[in-house]
């Protein structure tokens, strides 16, 4: 297995782990009261939706490095 | 006399020596990590409480491992991961697109992002240590330190391979021929999948330690 194809399962697994933290943070921070859980929750669903951009752009410039 | 497969692959394994290498190493560190990740497992299944009773003598219990762990900190030192490995697959790109300075700008992120994440768990230790909390505390205190003290004993390993490929190892690439270019790619690439697979267990490490 390539360094690219192991990017590509970590990216994969860091967007998972990113939407996963992001619901957990905001379930947290709704029976906790906590700003900071809600802030984290929204960060982690950003950096989740970040992920899936890079990694589709990675993805498509990668190609061309084969 | 050169050594086969440095820089074309095997024809019987298809890939060349280094990889190979890296990869029969990488299949003993799941089993290391594996193992602990089944002590964990095994540890909580059996626990009346977990994480349990945080000091001993007193009343001081813990429900949920947030209560004790700090998620903000886990959650910055997750983004620095993660971006250490974008980092880390950028300098192998540069490489391949020979560009060198960028190559060299690249690795110098992906050290400098680890030594944050190092920086930062080291502020975490600090925080534990200050409330009397060790690995003798509980099991659950004994998974914490052990798995993710571990876990910083690569990262700190990752940043040695990487310095020296950032550094001195840079000689084999301003030799300049073409094998020597290829052979110096290669060896980036293996560093990359080491560097990968300790991003990787962190990305394990992190819902299973700190939140679940």
């Amino acid at each position: 297995m390539s360094l690219k194809t192991i990017h590509i399962v970590f990216i994969i697994s860091a967007t998972a782990l990113s939407f996963l933290l992001g619901l957990w943070a905001l379930k947290r921070g709704i029976e906790d009261a906590s700003g900071t859980m809600m802030g984290i929750g929204m960060i982690a669903l950003i950096s989740g939706i970040i992920l899936v951009m890079y990694g589709v752009t990675f993805w498509r410039k990668i190609k061309r490095l084969a | 006399m050169q050594i086969p497969y440095e820089v074309t692959a095997r024809p019987d394994t298809g890939v060349n020596n280094a990889k190979l290498g890296i990869w029969l190493f990488l299949a003993s560190e799941v089993m290391l990590f594996g193992g602990l990740f089944a002590a964990y497992v095994f540890l909580r299944i059996g626990a009346d409480a977990w994480p349990g009773m945080m000091m001993y003598g007193t009343e001081t219990m813990a429900e949920r491992a947030d209560q004790i762990l700090n998620v903000p900190l886990a959650t910055l030192n997750t983004m620095i991961l993660i971006a250490s490995s974008v980092t880390m697959v950028m300098a192998w790109a540069s490489l391949k697109m020979d560009r060198f300075n960028r190559y060299k700008l690249y690795m110098g992120l992906t050290i400098l992002l680890a030594l944050g994440f190092l920086v930062v768990k080291g502020f975490e230790y600090g925080d534990k240590f200050d409330h009397h909390w060790y690995a003798s505390t509980n099991n659950f205190l004994g998974v914490y330190f052990v798995l993710t003290g571990l876990h910083a004993i690569h990262v700190t390993g990752g940043i040695l391979v990487n310095a020296y490929f950032w550094g001195p190892g840079t000689k084999l690439w301003k030799q300049g021929t073409a094998r020597d270019k290829a052979h110096f790619t290669n060896r980036i690439e293996v560093a990359g999948l080491y560097w990968h697979f300790v991003d990787l267990v962190w990305i394990f490490l992190f819902p299973t330690i700190y939140l679940i």
